[in-house]
């Protein structure tokens, strides 16, 4: 068929003139390259920093926090001390509202750890024994803390892997006595593994005791900064939070103008403010990378330009052999395509050899996205059609007289 | 078979008009051997690029069989110069790094024709180059180049072949050679126009087109064909 013909005959050009095929495949990768590799990394780590706010943060339950201001820290814009969060509170949330199954009282600060001679400065978290199941994490040896051990302030501990790594060095620390502050406490269990939460704090690198031990008898404090409040499964979360705050305005005392003395967060809030700050990843690599492919697309337009002008004079030689505009525009177009569409396809597989080495080092999450790859081809495409249809053009205007003398 | 009545073609160079040719007429009949000669810039050229449709007249009116090439879309007069017109260039004009034989199947390519096998290899034989099908004008000598781009213009087996300057870049002997092989294809009932500006060429032709300053000057019959 002559299409195919057509297409043949401009597909050996192409191998004419090897040196410029070889640097506009070569644009087009680079190109394809850096916007896949990019918006593969930036895929990766949105989706690996959404499953660990799951993980804080999951479908049904709801973070309190003492003091007005927004969770971004800053500039806190409510007043009041944050003095106000009780254990009572605490309690009276648990009776009154219905669809609060668990409540995990949270004090944490951090603190000197002595154990053996050494010291170190650790994260010291006190929570309810509900932390077990509103954390989802438990214990890999030993016990975790009980009801009895909170009602208590029992002084026992629980360590986490890199605690057990720096202060134990290595060795197993159940049973093991530390000093907290300058409280001593006993060893029972090893946190099982967490990585780092969506602040970036290692949650590998911290002790967790009761928090009635925390108030009492380390802080010697009478109020609380954090809890987490774990509801049914099924339940309205925004209702659920409209409730607390009805019963925590209440038993704080506010007034109808005075604002809110605490923080109620909820998982679409945190989301929200997880993608925003994601967005460099998910919006301002991918468009410097996006700058890249525009890059390409000049250059490989630029160098298809030269093309068709070293070649005016075949150009003018087709159209006298009997090539009409149409013809030479095909032989052209497809000569951009075909160099593009090699560039891109090498370019989404480099971009997954990249990827696969920066996991390897643990720098990004492994289990590579595939939509970039999409992304990429597409890109190539855009490239080939932006790139190639003006020197299409322009070979097929060409006349033959001023290119045949 | 070409006919061309007060034909004029006109270029705009800067702010002046050039009349590359102005006024001209003249008639090729079916199997002619003609010569159109003159100095440079005398308009031959662009005589060449209308008979052949590579160019449209300004003024004038230039039949091909019968049919106004000025009423000719673009995708027609490319489907007639395929089929009906070979072109041969003063340089050769051949696609470098490729065989002979694809140089000259290159017509193909644009061709309506459904069977087109052989065409190639016969052309090179009519030139006496079926030997070098897989050279590379690389590996060919200025003469045997030129023969190529004649079997490429011949490969469709056209009416007619328009040569601008064959010889223009070829030694005396290889052009004699040249020469003789186009008046071997006349022969053969191939209707041949060259262009030149060298009388030595001309003298080949069985007629004389002069032309000086886009105007004819002179149409004569060679009184004593060259054999």
């Amino acid at each position: 068929m002559r299409t195919t013909r057509v297409i043949g005959s401009g597909v050996r050009g192409m191998g004419r003139n090897r040196l410029r095929t070889f640097f506009m495949v070569l644009a087009t990768l680079v190109g394809v390259a850096a916007l896949t590799v990019t918006m593969a990394i930036g895929e990766g780590t949105q989706r690996d920093l959404l499953d660990r706010l799951d993980r804080m943060l999951g479908g049904s339950s709801i973070l309190l926090r003492a003091g007005g201001g927004q969770m971004r820290g800053g500039a806190h814009g409510g007043s009041g001390p944050a003095t106000t969060l009780t254990l009572d509170d605490m309690r009276a949330i648990e009776d009154e509202v219905p669809a609060v199954e668990y409540v995990d009282p949270i004090m944490a600060a951090n603190l000197d750890v002595a154990h053996d001679g050494q010291s170190m400065r650790i994260r010291v978290e006190g929570h309810g024994e509900a932390a077990e199941i509103v954390w989802d994490r438990s214990v890999t040896r030993g016990a975790y803390i009980t009801q009895a051990d909170v009602a208590s302030a029992a002084r026992i501990a629980l360590v986490g892997e890199v605690v057990v790594r720096d202060l134990f060095g290595g060795r197993d620390p159940i049973g093991a006595q530390i000093r907290i502050g300058n409280v001593p406490f006993q060893v029972i269990g090893v946190l099982a593994p967490a990585g780092a939460d969506p602040h970036g704090m290692d949650k590998d690198n911290e002790i967790l005791i009761p928090v009635t031990t925390m108030m009492r008898r380390v802080l010697n404090v009478d109020y609380i900064v954090n809890a987490k409040l774990g509801l049914h499964e099924r339940a309205d979360v925004e209702a659920v939070a409209g409730e607390v705050r009805t019963i925590l305005r209440a038993r704080h005392g506010l007034g109808p103008d005075v604002p809110d003395d605490f923080g109620i967060f909820t998982p679409v809030q945190v989301q929200h403010v997880v993608r925003s700050a994601n967005r460099t990843f998910t919006v301002f690599l991918p468009l410097v990378a996006g700058v890249s492919i525009l890059v390409a697309c000049f250059v490989v337009a630029n160098l298809m330009l030269m093309n068709v002008h070293e070649r005016r004079t075949e150009i003018g030689l087709r159209k006298a052999v009997g090539a009409r505009p149409r013809d030479i525009r095909l032989q052209f177009f497809v000569e951009a395509a075909a160099v593009t569409a090699l560039g891109g396809l090498l370019a989404v597989a480099l971009a997954y050899g990249i990827l696969q080495m920066i996991a390897l080092h643990g720098a990004i999450p492994s289990g590579m996205p595939w939509q970039p790859a999409l992304v990429g081809l597409a890109a190539a495409i855009v490239v080939g059609i932006v790139s190639g249809v003006a020197p299409a053009r322009r070979a097929a205007a060409l006349d033959p007289v001023l290119t045949l003398r | 078979m070409i006919e061309l009545n007060e034909v004029g073609r006109l270029y705009r160079k800067g702010g002046a008009e050039i009349r590359a040719i102005d006024g001209v007429s003249l008639s090729i009949g079916r199997g002619e051997f003609v010569a159109i000669t003159g100095p440079s810039g005398s308009g031959k050229s662009t005589l060449m690029n209308i008979i052949g449709l590579l160019d449209r007249p300004d003024a004038g009116r230039y039949r091909l069989d019968g049919n106004d090439a000025g009423y000719l879309a673009p995708d027609e007069l490319a489907r007639i110069r395929n089929e009906r017109i070979g072109f041969v260039f003063q340089s050769f004009h051949l696609l470098a790094r490729t065989s002979a034989l694809d140089n000259v199947e290159l017509p193909l390519v644009y061709s309506d024709r459904r069977s087109t096998a052989g065409l190639g290899r016969r052309a090179l034989e009519r030139v006496g180059l079926a030997d070098r099908a897989d050279h590379s004008p690389g590996e060919l000598s200025g003469g045997q180049q030129q023969r190529v781009a004649i079997a490429r213009a011949l490969v469709l087996e056209p009416d007619i072949i328009l040569a601008d300057e064959p010889t223009g870049n070829l030694d005396s002997n290889t052009s004699g050679e040249i020469m003789e092989l186009f008046r071997r294809l006349h022969g053969q009932g191939t209707t041949i126009i060259v262009v030149t500006h060298d009388a030595e060429v001309a003298r080949h032709a069985h007629r004389t087109i002069a032309i000086v300053d886009g105007r004819i000057t002179a149409d004569t019959m060679a009184a004593v064909v060259r054999s």
